[in-house]
């Protein structure tokens, strides 16, 4: 059991970052539900190591082990079953009806294309895009080479352009 | 630089995480590059 003051340094160092740990577990998972446990799991882990945490930067070191929870759940729990559940959007509100009902149709559509991702695709735009992360940042949590990054990333990219032209046309069908 | 390695490396470019010498071969070769 930690110590007092173990918990009131954890607290502080690593409390502040559950809204990033959940965007990613939300997004890895694709269901809010499981991004909930898998936090809740995450954060027990990140409790029982925290004595060995070292670092300055508490919010990488947290989103790997997010990270590691989150695959840990998706072999255990067949990615192809996850639900498309919707998630709620933080934007800001635009002006009139006409733009209101545009801004969500584009944002339901990112959100359709991002969750058709493979998970190793999804992982970086989230990482990147959402959370703002550096190139070495990534590398760190996802445990693979600067290179990688960049090279998954533009990957990553072009496959969710393929997606997002997909949908506008069979919106536009529709 | 050639156009391969360009297009190899455009995303870290355009995320500004290159690193300052690859950044001004990059800017080089897009203001010197004939395709």
């Amino acid at each position: 059991v930690p110590e007092k003051a173990e918990l009131a340094r954890f607290e502080q160092v690593v409390l502040p970052h559950l809204g990033a740990a959940y965007n990613l577990a939300r997004w890895i998972t694709g269901n809010a539900h499981d991004a909930e446990d898998v936090v809740q799991q995450s954060y027990l882990r990140a409790l029982q190591f925290f004595g060995g945490f070292r670092g300055e930067n508490s919010r990488p070191w947290l989103l790997t082990i997010v990270r590691n929870t989150c695959f840990t759940w998706l072999r255990q729990n067949r990615f192809s079953e996850l639900s498309t559940e919707q998630i709620h959007g933080r934007e800001r509100e635009p002006r009139d009806p006409e733009s209101m009902l545009l801004a969500a149709a584009q944002s339901e559509m990112v959100r359709k294309a991002i969750e058709e991702l493979p998970p190793e695709f999804r992982e970086v735009i989230i990482l990147r895009e959402m959370e703002e992360l550096s190139y070495k940042e990534i590398a760190d949590i996802a445990s693979i080479p600067v290179g990688t990054v960049m090279s998954r990333l533009a990957r990553a990219r072009s496959r969710l352009q393929e997606l997002l032209s997909g949908l506008m046309t069979s919106g536009v069908r529709a | 630089m050639n156009c391969r390695e360009t297009q190899e490396l455009i995303h870290g470019f355009v995320d500004s995480e290159l690193g300052l010498v690859w950044n001004l071969e990059m800017e080089h070769h897009i203001h010197e590059c004939p395709s």
